[in-house]
């Protein structure tokens, strides 16, 4: 019986230390990438299967188009403010609601296209076949927010 | 009287007088129904960790169950190493499309 208590804790502390084993060294590269800066661009790399070259002009049109789209998520976020700011004084639609809805829709609308073309761009320096996966991503991922904001906005004009 | 007309004749003087006790039908019934409750009771689990612990003193039993408890332990680590990577690589993707995405970074700063 105490033989037997001692190979099960032995078996038992074995199997404890594989699982910790593997589990770290299969899951090590993923959580290096996450504490890495820039990590997003490591991962676009890796997905999407990127040459050196490749990597590097996308990372350049990722370094021009990032100030545009810093400038561009300030302008919704105007907007945005503007829309809470009138709800918040009048809870009804006023004309002046109305043409801020209606610009928030727009700078959405106009980030949305400047978002794409960037895609668009980026898709261009990818091996074919990962850039069609890449456009189909980014489209989805469009669609997505679209719906979430048509959902925020049903009567909205567009 | 050929040996055969003996044996007949022994054979026909042959009486079984064998008589049962007539305690005989209880006592086995009371023997059955013993053996029944002993075979139907539960074992404790106590009982049996105490049992198989006790096997695994032995080696035959000893090294099937160490192969057996280090391929669970490696399959369950392969699953949910399997499963993180899947998460981690999801947050990278999220993270890339608010990166170049003015709408949803713009919803992540609210």
């Amino acid at each position: 019986m105490k033989r037997g208590l001692w190979v099960l804790v032995v078996f038992l502390a074995v199997a404890a230390a594989g699982y910790g084993a593997y589990y770290g060294c299969a899951t090590a590269s993923a959580r290096a990438m996450l504490s890495q800066p820039e990590n997003q661009m490591e991962w676009l790399r890796q997905e999407f299967h990127l040459s050196d070259a490749q990597f590097v002009r996308i990372q350049g049109l990722h370094r021009d188009y990032a100030p545009r789209c810093a400038l561009m998520c300030g302008r919704i976020q105007e907007a945005d403010a503007q829309v809470n700011g009138l709800m918040a004084v009048n809870a009804a639609v006023t004309p002046e609601l109305g043409a801020a809805l209606n610009k928030l829709a727009a700078v959405r609308e106009a980030c949305t296209e400047a978002m794409l073309a960037h895609a668009c761009a980026v898709a261009q320096e990818m091996p074919p076949a990962d850039g069609v996966r890449y456009l189909n991503m980014m489209k989805g991922r469009v669609l997505a927010a679209s719906l979430r904001s048509e959902a925020l906005f049903p009567e909205t004009d567009h | 009287m050929g040996p055969d007309e003996d044996l007949n004749a022994q054979l026909r003087s042959w009486k079984v007088n064998a008589e049962v006790p007539p305690t005989f039908p209880a006592n086995v019934w009371r023997a059955i129904a013993v053996r029944e409750r002993a075979g139907e009771g539960p074992v404790s689990l106590a009982r049996l960790l105490e049992i198989l612990i006790g096997r695994l003193g032995q080696p035959r039993y000893a090294v099937p169950f160490g192969i057996l408890a280090l391929t669970v332990s490696l399959g369950l680590a392969r699953v949910q190493a399997d499963a993180a990577n899947a998460k981690t690589w999801r947050t990278l993707e999220t993270r890339y499309v608010t990166s170049v995405d003015p709408v949803a970074m713009a919803e992540t700063n609210r």
